[in-house]
């Protein structure tokens, strides 16, 4: 059924103001955008809202899309979620504070091995991973969240990010680097606040 | 900064599942709820344009004509203290024997 459904058929019925195929057309996108939006949801929105948020941007300029030969309307949408997401994450006006004690075992595992204080691997605690990631990234300022979880987290090329974003490879690139940068001074303050709490 | 970056990789690759959690069903009625806020939006916006664009011309109205009345009050203020104030007139200087 997914195979078969004509996103540019729909496009064009809901363009005429067919109440069924804009349900059809918001089924047929629901996981992509739901997707993008857990990905870079902020800290204190609402998955389901910012998903709905989505939802009228795209049927608001619905108008406005052309149809490119070679690029489905998915890449359209892609863009439309991601630059939505990005404007949310920018409208927090403050970010997560967290401290060394309040990390489980596991977590502080990983911060150890990032910061190298440990060699190792932490194994045994690879599902703190996510934790200690999202708490890192969490403190990252939005666009350079945005470029990390792209590029490392969901492992897309700098061209699909270049897409997704409006902002030129080079660019892409050079924000990677400079966020991961960030990072490692967020992580480094992290473990000194630790020993100057103790 | 190298090891760092790898170090972030293998991280990074450890927390690879972080988004692979499944995704819930298309919530029930989320189509609806989407439609008639596209509805709302749409009388919105264009009450936000009517209402925004006629902030701006009256503040630029009042803008204007509070700029003209200080203009005209300077005018009219600088002209009373420059006035020379005549005591010896045309007609008296005739008259003066």
């Amino acid at each position: 059924m997914q195979d078969t459904f004509d996103v540019q058929a729909c496009i064009a019925l809901v363009r005429s103001g067919d109440p069924p195929a804009a349900e059809a057309l918001i089924a047929h996108l629901h996981p992509l955008v739901r997707r993008l939006v857990r990905n870079h949801l902020p800290r204190r929105e609402s998955e389901e809202d910012l998903t709905q948020d989505v939802f009228i941007k795209i049927f608001q300029r619905l108008e406005a899309y052309e149809q490119r030969v070679g690029v489905p309307f998915e890449h359209w949408v892609s863009r439309l979620t991601v630059r939505t997401c990005l404007d949310a994450l920018r409208a927090e006006r403050s970010r997560p504070e967290w401290r060394m004690a309040d990390l489980s075992e596991g977590e502080t595992e990983w911060m150890d091995f990032l910061t190298s204080k440990q060699a190792e691997v932490p194994s045994e605690h690879a599902g703190d991973a996510k934790a200690i990631v999202t708490r890192l990234l969490a403190l990252l300022p939005p666009s350079d969240r945005l470029v990390l979880t792209l590029l490392d987290l969901e492992q897309r090329s700098t061209l699909e990010i270049s897409q997704l974003t409006g902002w030129t490879r080079a660019m892409v690139k050079m924000r990677a680097m400079r966020a991961r940068l960030k990072l490692r001074q967020i992580a480094r303050r992290q473990m000194r606040s630790e020993f100057s709490e103790s | 900064m190298n090891d760092f970056n790898q170090r972030w990789q293998t991280l990074a690759r450890q927390a690879d599942g972080l988004f692979d959690e499944e995704l819930p069903e298309l919530p029930f009625g989320f189509a609806a709820r989407i439609m008639a806020r596209r509805r709302d939006s749409a009388s919105e916006s264009w009450e936000d344009l009517v209402s925004v664009l006629g902030m701006r011309a009256i503040l630029a109205t009042a803008v204007v004509c509070i700029a003209t009345a200080g203009l005209a009050f300077s005018d009219w203020y600088e002209f009373r203290i420059e006035r020379p104030v005549v005591e010896r007139t045309f007609t008296s200087d005739l008259s003066w024997p």
